[in-house]
């Protein structure tokens, strides 16, 4: 087997932690699933199309810009949609609706047609006889400072402490006099700030239309439900498996690969409805 | 008795509306708008039965599409008259639904709300990829059903859509009548207790799994005789027709309607999304998604309750100060 399968299936990890922490992050503050989340991954994929390919700005102004602006339609969409409706199972059709509206303006915007980013790295490593695009390395480095980030964010800073009260027991952190509304907002604000960076990191090595957000949405729901909900760690390491599952999995079964993904989680549900790494908080 | 009177008095009145509906209002997008809200009702009466257990399920498309393609292999391989692959779809629908729901319903919750939509992409890529039997991307055509005569009337598929829309207005008033008789008997007390304390109907000696099973089954069965009138009508069946997308609008439009009815407000909602969605399309071509989403978005934050909540809105806004009829 080709070490760029495994290179690939570190790619595939990334895209799938970025987004199931993010999501896992907004769902143990607020408590819903935001079904929109890959259209927040799309969004900032088009950011970078904008900024990278369109405005000839860098890479990296690119992805900054596409966390920070479409971090702040999260903040928006938290604001004035979801918290006005407060009701669970509303807020979740309220997110679903938000698909429609994103892909919706998008296509007004820019088209259906898919878009190509131009590579931000070109060539390759050689290490050991091994040639290894630089582009999917630079990816993963990425994914992985990032997490890094996030980790220390949530367990060496005050803030990061505060998000972990409120995630674990709303109504004391409230107590303690912690504002957990307006943490969900920044909570919403970073999740879909990391959806964004991991459209625009995958931008230039796959294309961009207005629905390539479904498909890391449902990896990354099924990230959280292997690593068990609400839990940030278990997103990490569901979202690596199921990147080994994807790129792995196609090298031996092709595209039943897929169909592997979605067993594997049934088959986690079974055994192990708190998820398989045991994580569990709640 | 009196309140069972009214009741009827005004299926009464909505069986005859929709009987002489098509007969009075002569228009040919409107009756096609009809006729698929009739296939959604059928699948959102499914879901609020579902959720009438408690449960969330995100895969309803997931048993569309099995009925979907069983009624199309039964048709174009087997000449099969539809009367016999409608019953057929359901039953085959049913079927999976109550082995997937002996083994997923244990966890129930959102775990089973994951599990559904998972279980609905597992149906999209068979249906994709097993081209042995559901030839892939391309699909499957489905001949014109052959002209029934029952006594001397002879129903033709062929030459008008009347009998698509009548049978489909006829699907969703059995559906409808069984899940509204179901939701007052002893069944139905204690899926409503299920549903709002699952922990306690268990301690009073409810069997939560039979329930639950129960209704799932039998929402599937709906669900798939739904997505089985649904190739019938378009004379294809293919991977894009069942999607999760499919799952989410069942969703949308009980949540619409009202969830807090078992009947009423899934089959309006389901009659709004679609032949508003249908009349998006014409209006407004490439904004479809977009204005189908921002309705959607409205009605919650309007009538968070539902459309079927339109008359206690109705209310508060005449006589301002109360809290309008419960």
């Amino acid at each position: 087997m080709p070490v760029g399968i495994w290179l690939d299936a570190l790619v595939l990890s990334s895209i799938y932690v970025l987004m199931a922490s993010g999501l896992v992050l907004v769902f143990s503050i607020m408590g819903i699933f935001n079904f929109a989340h890959g259209q927040f991954y799309m969004m900032g994929a088009y950011a970078v199309y904008c900024i990278f390919e369109k405005a000839g700005g860098g890479f990296f102004p690119g992805l900054v810009v596409a966390a920070l602006t479409v971090g702040f339609i999260g903040v928006l969409v938290e604001r004035m949609i979801y918290r006005t409706i407060a009701q669970p199972m509303q807020v979740v059709v309220a997110s679903i609706a938000m698909i429609s509206v994103f892909e919706g303006i998008i296509t007004l915007v820019f088209g259906p047609s898919p878009k190509s980013v131009m590579s931000a790295f070109s060539g390759t490593i050689k290490a050991g006889g091994i040639a290894l695009s630089m582009e999917r390395a630079f990816t993963v480095i990425v994914a992985v400072g990032l997490m890094a980030g996030l980790y220390l964010f949530l367990n060496r800073t005050r803030l990061g402490l505060f998000i972990r009260a409120s995630a674990q027991e709303p109504t004391a952190a409230r107590l303690f006099g912690i504002h957990v509304a307006r943490l969900g907002s920044l909570v919403m604000g970073i999740g879909c700030g990391l959806a964004a960076l991991a459209g625009g990191i995958m931008a230039p090595i796959f294309y961009v239309d207005p629905w390539i957000g479904n498909t890391p949405l449902i990896m990354a729901l099924l990230a959280i439900v292997i690593g068990g909900m609400g839990s940030l760690m278990g997103a990490v390491l569901g979202g690596i498996l199921l990147g080994i599952i994807g790129s792995v999995g196609a090298y031996f079964v092709g595209f039943w690969s897929q169909l592997l993904a979605f067993t594997v989680v049934i088959a986690v549900l079974l055994v192990r409805p708190q998820g398989v790494f045991g994580f569990s908080e709640k | 008795m009196g309140l069972h009177f009214k009741k009827l008095a005004k299926i009464g009145v909505v069986v005859t509306l929709v009987i002489f509906f098509p007969l009075l209002v002569r228009d040919r997008f409107l009756l096609a708008a009809l006729t698929e809200s009739g296939i959604w009702c059928l699948c959102a009466i499914g879901f609020a039965a579902v959720f009438r257990v408690g449960q969330i399920s995100m895969g309803q498309a997931a048993f569309m599409a099995i009925g979907g393609y069983v009624a199309a292999i039964m048709a174009s391989k087997g000449g099969i008259p539809i009367w016999l692959t409608l019953p057929a779809a359901g039953a085959a629908a049913a079927l999976v639904a109550c082995f997937l729901g002996l083994v997923v319903l244990r966890i129930g919750g959102l775990y089973f709300a994951i599990a559904t939509l998972a279980f609905g992409e597992i149906t999209t890529i068979i249906s994709r990829n097993w081209a042995d039997v559901t030839q892939g991307p391309s699909g499957i055509a489905l001949p014109v059903p052959d002209d029934l005569s029952i006594g001397g009337l002879v129903i033709s598929f062929s030459r008008s859509a009347l009998p698509f829309y009548y049978l489909s207005a006829l699907l969703v008033l059995v559906a409808g009548l069984i899940f509204w008789r179901l939701d007052r008997t002893r069944m139905g007390r204690i899926t409503r207790s299920v549903a709002e304390n699952d922990i306690l109907s268990e301690h009073l000696g409810i069997h939560l799994m039979k329930y639950r099973v129960i209704m799932f089954t039998l929402a599937a069965f709906f669900t798939g005789v739904g997505g089985a009138l649904y190739v019938h009508y378009l004379l294809w069946v293919g991977p894009p027709l069942f999607t999760g997308a499919q799952s989410f609008a069942v969703l949308m439009m009980c949540v619409v309607g009202g969830i807090g009815s078992s009947v009423t407000g899934p089959v309006l909602g389901a009659l709004l999304l679609t032949i508003s969605g249908t009349y998006m399309g014409i209006l407004f071509e490439g904004l479809r998604p977009l204005s189908y989403g921002l309705l959607v978005l409205a009605v919650i934050w309007l009538l968070p309750q539902g459309v079927m909540d339109v008359k206690r809105v109705f209310a508060r806004l005449a006589m301002p100060g109360t809290k309008g009829v419960k």
